[in-house]
């Protein structure tokens, strides 16, 4: 299910600890980045190559935000929703964007570009409100002002064919 | 226990009151003992601690914060407030917490009235809600065919994942999500597992919930009645939950049997053939070819007398009576009296084991729940608890997962219960005999070719054997011939050491080895059904499966041949068909008696419900025809002094008497270890040695999940939950490959 490189390092993860089931984080990371997103199906080729039970990865997949269950849009809008952002106003923010891209927390843009996701603390409360953009930097102390640059950015730069 | 029992005793003080408590044990478990209960919700007395759910918190002195009791262990001098304006404070705002989500759905909830979440709210939660934010409704899904997932009844305790992981060793159950939508689920949303129930047992919310159960009667609106589960060996005690004539459910609780609180998913979900519409439910006598209804009095005259004609015309030996290893000892002891009235010698029943060469073998003790918790080396040889007797598969991995244990497996077929070896030597098929050839000193060469493993295999489990102070053998019924005799005696074949060996027979139905003591001293079931419609020319048989094998049409054939046949059972089998005379027959469930247990124990059955119909218990009927046909029969009427014979006649049940198993539950039997010969074990196995062909490949299937433990038997057959589930694949276990991912070691 893998490129041979990414099943390349999955052997060498599985070399670095001494129990396999220490190896699923960093060995999700390689699956998700082939494919975007992790299927149940690649959950549980996983589970076998490491030799641990399905629900075990599924916990961990299920766990963090960072991991997709579903395919995502180009631009994966990570909102944090937890108390110091959400008394920083996140509701209002992913709010906006949702009424913006005309889609619900979770959902994908119909020209596949946008995915807004509510996720948990990302440390950085004391920028709050915030959000992050697939693995990049965050946005912090967000407004609408800012979400709409941020949004016109990211459409510019799909354009431009440069994301 | 999660604490070692100790004569040391400490004093600690509980709001200002002084308690002497065992030394070293935990907090919440030494109060429980003083009749103190702390309410919590992640303990659980079998389990590893989780300390998750903070309801137990007590104050303790000197410590700057609260402290679960259930992770706390006492200490001399221990202060401890468990009942004090902070502590109540504190547990009213646990579950404010816990319920911030809760649907509040109690009245339409099939948990109410034995719910902990319940029970603790009412206790101590607060009478109004003040969170006013919107919960997430999660509607009940199924997970299985046995049961339903209220997700948002939830309060993360984790008992249900541990128990999975832990008792069943399968770890079917997930947490999914975090925070505020965390959920207990499955992988893909429907349940791979062995089905066993368990998770909804222990689960202390309307939660996880059986499907058998979904919209049943209120628990407290039933009678609930402790007996012995009707499927296996390992002979489960079983509380049977029931309303009127009607069974609803089966479960464990309290632990209060040598099974504590587990069942497997047949002693669980298979009841629904006790209150079948297919039972048979009144006496049928044949007139003009067909089977009609009949008095009581009409139909057993009908037998006594038909089975006295033909034993004047053809002699007693013309006569055969056959028992059964599901019935009771009390219905196989009064079977034995008919076949006595009569005077024929042909008494018999179907065994499932060869348990006459296994008993005139073993040597020591049958092992028991104790010896198995207890060992250092746990030896199963061809058999697989995993699928054939689920109790011993999940009483032997638990000193396994403490490390208290290691366990070793030989087999022909890779069995399951191989998953948690320390080795697993995998023999060719028949190559049982060969291996013990090698552990018992022989040639190690011959030995390993013979068995279709490397010397060196048989060289290390000699030793791996040889280290155990308290070794289980566990002897499968792979083991045949010469294998059976020495497995059932291995303690002689290894060299002499100070070493205690328990064993235990892997045998499968509930009361095999009942029957085995009550009828064991018969002749052979083969002579008997190979002689139908030639000598015998009439039948007795009870709970008997006649035509449930290969030769089915040639059964057939012979019971055409009987002048006359008599069929007692619950059901209209294959062989009901054919007879002449069909004795409904109680099941388990609407009688008393007893069975005896894989270990030997003998056990209590209790009455649930009156018997269905007008059926009769196997014991009471065979007890009228012994009378009508002349015996003299002490015991109109009761089944204890049914027992009381037949712990006249036996010695081995000499001192299991009703009166001990009421206060004990479990009772062994006692029996004579044989002193089996050591060379002529050896020379048998030499001999059964150079007859193993050797050119047998070895069986490279490995054993599915539920390949057997889905199996349904002819009970499970009427059990309408347990047919629809096995049959149509709704059950499934996990897959094969998932299975062999998990296996630590390879097999060799
Ligand atoms: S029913 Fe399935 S999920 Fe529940 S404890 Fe048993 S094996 Fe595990
Ligand atoms: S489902 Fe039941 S047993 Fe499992 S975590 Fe929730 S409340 Fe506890
Ligand atoms: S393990 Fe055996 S005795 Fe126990 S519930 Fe299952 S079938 Fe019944
Ligand atoms: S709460 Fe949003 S970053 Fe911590
Ligand atoms: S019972 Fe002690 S923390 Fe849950």
């Amino acid at each position: 299910m893998l490129t041979p490189e990414r099943e390349k390092k999955i052997d060498e993860l599985l070399t670095r600890y001494p129990s396999s089931r220490s190896a699923l984080l960093p060995a999700l990371w390689v699956a998700q980045e082939q494919y975007g997103w992790i299927s149940l199906e690649l959950q549980k080729y996983l589970a076998i190559r490491l030799g641990i039970t399905p629900e075990q990865v599924r916990e961990v997949v299920t766990f963090y935000s960072m991991y997709n269950e579903r395919p995502v849009g180009k631009y994966h809008l990570q909102v944090c929703c937890t108390t110091p952002c959400m008394l920083m106003g996140s509701d209002d923010v992913i709010g906006y964007l949702e009424k913006k891209l005309d889609i619900r927390r979770g959902q994908t843009t119909a020209d596949g570009l946008f995915t807004v996701s509510q996720v948990e603390c990302l440390g950085s409360c004391g920028t709050a409100p915030m959000l992050q953009v697939n693995r990049e930097k965050y946005d912090e102390n967000l407004t609408y002002e800012k979400v709409d640059a941020l949004v016109d950015r990211l459409r510019a730069q799909a354009e431009g064919g440069n994301g | 226990m999660s604490t070692d029992t100790t004569t040391q005793t400490c004093t600690i003080t509980v709001d200002g009151v002084p308690v002497v408590v065992p030394a070293g044990a935990l907090l919440i478990e030494a109060l429980k003992m003083q009749g103190i209960d702390i309410p919590n919700f992640c303990y659980y007395h079998n389990l590893p601690a989780q300390a998750s759910c903070r309801m137990c918190l007590v104050r303790i002195e000197k410590m700057p914060r609260l402290q679960p009791s259930c992770t706390t262990v006492v200490r001399d001098g221990m202060a401890v407030e468990i009942n004090t304006p902070e502590i109540l404070d504190m547990r009213r705002g646990m579950l404010e917490f816990m319920l911030a989500n809760h649907p509040l759905d109690c009245p339409v909830c099939d948990r109410g009235g034995e719910c902990e979440l319940q029970d603790n709210a009412f206790k101590f939660g607060r009478v109004d809600a003040r969170f006013t934010e919107e919960k997430h409704p999660a509607p009940d899904v199924d997970i299985s065919p046995f049961i339903y997932n209220d997700a948002q009844r939830c309060v993360f305790c984790y008992r249900c994942i541990r128990v999975c992981d832990i008792w069943m060793d399968v770890g079917a159950l997930a947490k999914l999500n975090r925070g505020a939508h965390e959920t207990i689920g499955t992988f893909d949303g429907w349940l791979d597992c062995e089905h066993c129930g368990n998770c909804v047992d222990v689960c202390p919310t309307g939660t996880l919930l059986h499907t058998s159960y979904k919209f049943g009667p209120r628990p407290w609106t039933l009678d609930e009645t402790e007996t012995t589960c009707s499927y296996c060996a390992d002979g489960c005690r079983v509380r049977l939950g029931s309303r009127g004539d009607t069974v609803h459910r089966s479960i464990a609780r309290d632990g209060t049997g040598i099974n504590e609180e587990f069942l497997c998913v047949k002693g669980r979900y298979g009841f629904g053939y006790i209150n079948s519409g297919e039972r048979v439910t009144q006496p049928l006598v044949r007139k003009n070819g067909e089977l009609h209804p009949a008095t009581w009095d009409d139909a057993l005259e009908h037998v006594a007398k038909r089975l006295g004609e033909v034993s004047k015309a053809k002699g007693a030996d013309a006569v055969a009576v056959l028992g059964s290893t599901r019935i009771t000892n009390e219905g196989n002891f009064a079977v034995a009296e008919v076949a006595k009235a009569i005077g024929t010698p042909n008494i018999s029943y179907e065994p499932d084991y060869d348990l006459s060469t296994f008993m005139k073998s073993v040597g020591g003790r049958l092992a028991t729940k104790a010896d198995v918790l207890s060992a250092d080396v746990i030896f199963v040889i061809g058999g697989d608890p995993k699928e054939d007797q689920p109790l011993t598969a999940h009483h032997l991995v638990q000193p396994v997962f403490k490390g208290k244990a290691a366990l070793y497996v030989a087999s022909s077929r890779l069995v399951r219960i191989r998953k948690r070896a320390s080795k697993f030597v995998h023999l060719r098929p028949g190559g049982e005999a060969a291996l013990l050839l090698g552990l018992a000193g022989g040639s190690l060469e011959v030995a390993a070719k013979a068995a279709g493993c490397a010397p060196s295999d048989i060289e290390s489990l000699r030793s791996s054997l040889e280290g155990g102070r308290k070794v289980v053998v566990m002897v499968g019924s792979d083991c045949r011939g010469a294998a059976l005799e020495a497995a059932s005696s291995l303690g002689t074949l290894l060299a002499q050491g100070d070493r205690e060996v328990t064993y235990r027979p892997l045998v499968f139905d509930n009361n095999s080895i009942g029957a085995f003591d009550v009828l064991g001293q018969g002749v052979p079931y083969a002579s008997i059904t190979g002689s139908l419609g030639d000598s015998i020319s009439a039948l007795y048989a009870v709970g008997a499966d006649l035509m449930d094998g290969e030769d089915a049409e040639a059964v057939r054939a012979r019971l055409g041949r009987l002048d006359f046949l008599v069929v007692q059972d619950l059901f209209m089998t294959d062989a009901a068909l054919l007879a002449e005379v069909v004795l409904p027959a109680s099941t388990y469930a609407e009688q008393d008696g007893t069975f005896t247990n894989i270990a030997g124990e003998v056990q209590r059955v209790h009455k649930a419900i009156d018997p269905v119909g007008s059926t009769r218990p196997d014991w009471l009927i065979a007890s009228q025809i012994a009378r009508l046909l002349g015996a003299e029969v002490k015991y109109r009427g009761s089944v204890s002094a049914v027992y009381r014979s037949l712990t006249e006649s036996n010695p081995a049940y000499a001192n299991a008497t009703y009166v001990r198993m009421m206060t004990e539950g479990a009772v062994q039997t006692e029996r004579p270890s044989a002193s089996p010969d050591r060379s002529a074990l050896v020379s048998a196995l030499t001999s059964a040695t150079a007859a193993t062909d050797t050119t047998a490949r070895h069986n490279e299937v490995p054993t599915e999940m539920g390949e057997r433990l889905f199996h349904l038997g002819t009970i499970g057959k009427y059990s309408k939950l347990l047919a629809d589930a096995f049959e149509d694949g709704k059950a499934k276990g996990r897959s094969v490959e998932e299975e062999a991912a998990l296996i630590p070691l390879k097999s060799v």
